[in-house]
């Protein structure tokens, strides 16, 4: 990770790509935290999405697009 | 602007937060790739100098260079205004749920029927009406 307070001209030389990359391990671990966070599987969600019944909220947005980019 | 790839907007992105001098949490952004032109940018609870928190989370493709945002949900929070702009075209409900729209004060209705937007757009609302003076 590079530092932080740092200038644009030195983020654009000091960011590595597989730093803000989302590994396949952290994509599973925040949907497995959102799983958690709404008692339910992904599984279930996406069931729920699909019926216009599951909460309408900035994390469950989230949630459904890691899903959608897995 | 265009862009030739996800990770072309990412840096975009992560350069547009950085150089704000609103915050130094710019390594809270991330993307994620489904292949080169299809994945999402986001990140989580950026704290901004006052306190406030910004999240958005994107689900993009690249066509033409051109970046298409197929879902989208951009997160305002501070002390005395809380808002989110939301695109969901899966969620449409007649004059109930409109594909883009504002939530306010953090509550899930009303939704106020908007334009589509974007990360550039909202954040240069934010700095313009909450960090004018800096």
């Amino acid at each position: 990770m590079a530092s932080k307070g740092i200038t644009e001209q030195a983020v654009l030389h000091e960011t590595a790509d597989s730093d803000y990359l989302l590994s396949a391990d952290e994509v599973e671990r925040q949907i497995a935290e959102y799983e958690a966070l709404f008692g339910m599987s992904s599984d279930e969600f996406v069931r729920l999405r699909q019926a216009g019944n599951a909460p309408d909220t900035f994390e469950t947005m989230h949630w459904f697009i890691l899903l959608r980019n897995k | 602007m265009p862009f030739r790839d996800i990770k072309a907007y990412s840096k975009y992105v992560i350069n547009q937060i950085a150089s704000s001098g609103l915050t130094n949490e710019w390594y809270k952004v991330h993307y994620q790739l489904k292949n080169r032109d299809k994945g999402s940018v986001s990140a989580r609870g950026i704290v901004l100098v006052d306190g406030a928190l910004l999240s958005f989370t994107e689900d993009i493709s690249i066509q033409d260079n051109q970046i298409i945002r197929e879902y989208y949900s951009y997160r305002f929070e501070s002390t005395n205004c809380t808002f989110r702009y939301d695109k969901d075209p899966d969620a449409v409900v007649p004059f109930l749920h409109a594909e883009c729209h504002l939530h306010a004060n953090g509550l899930e209705t009303p939704r106020y029927i908007t334009h589509e937007t974007s990360l550039d757009e909202i954040f240069g609302f934010i700095k313009a009406c909450f960090y004018v003076s800096r």
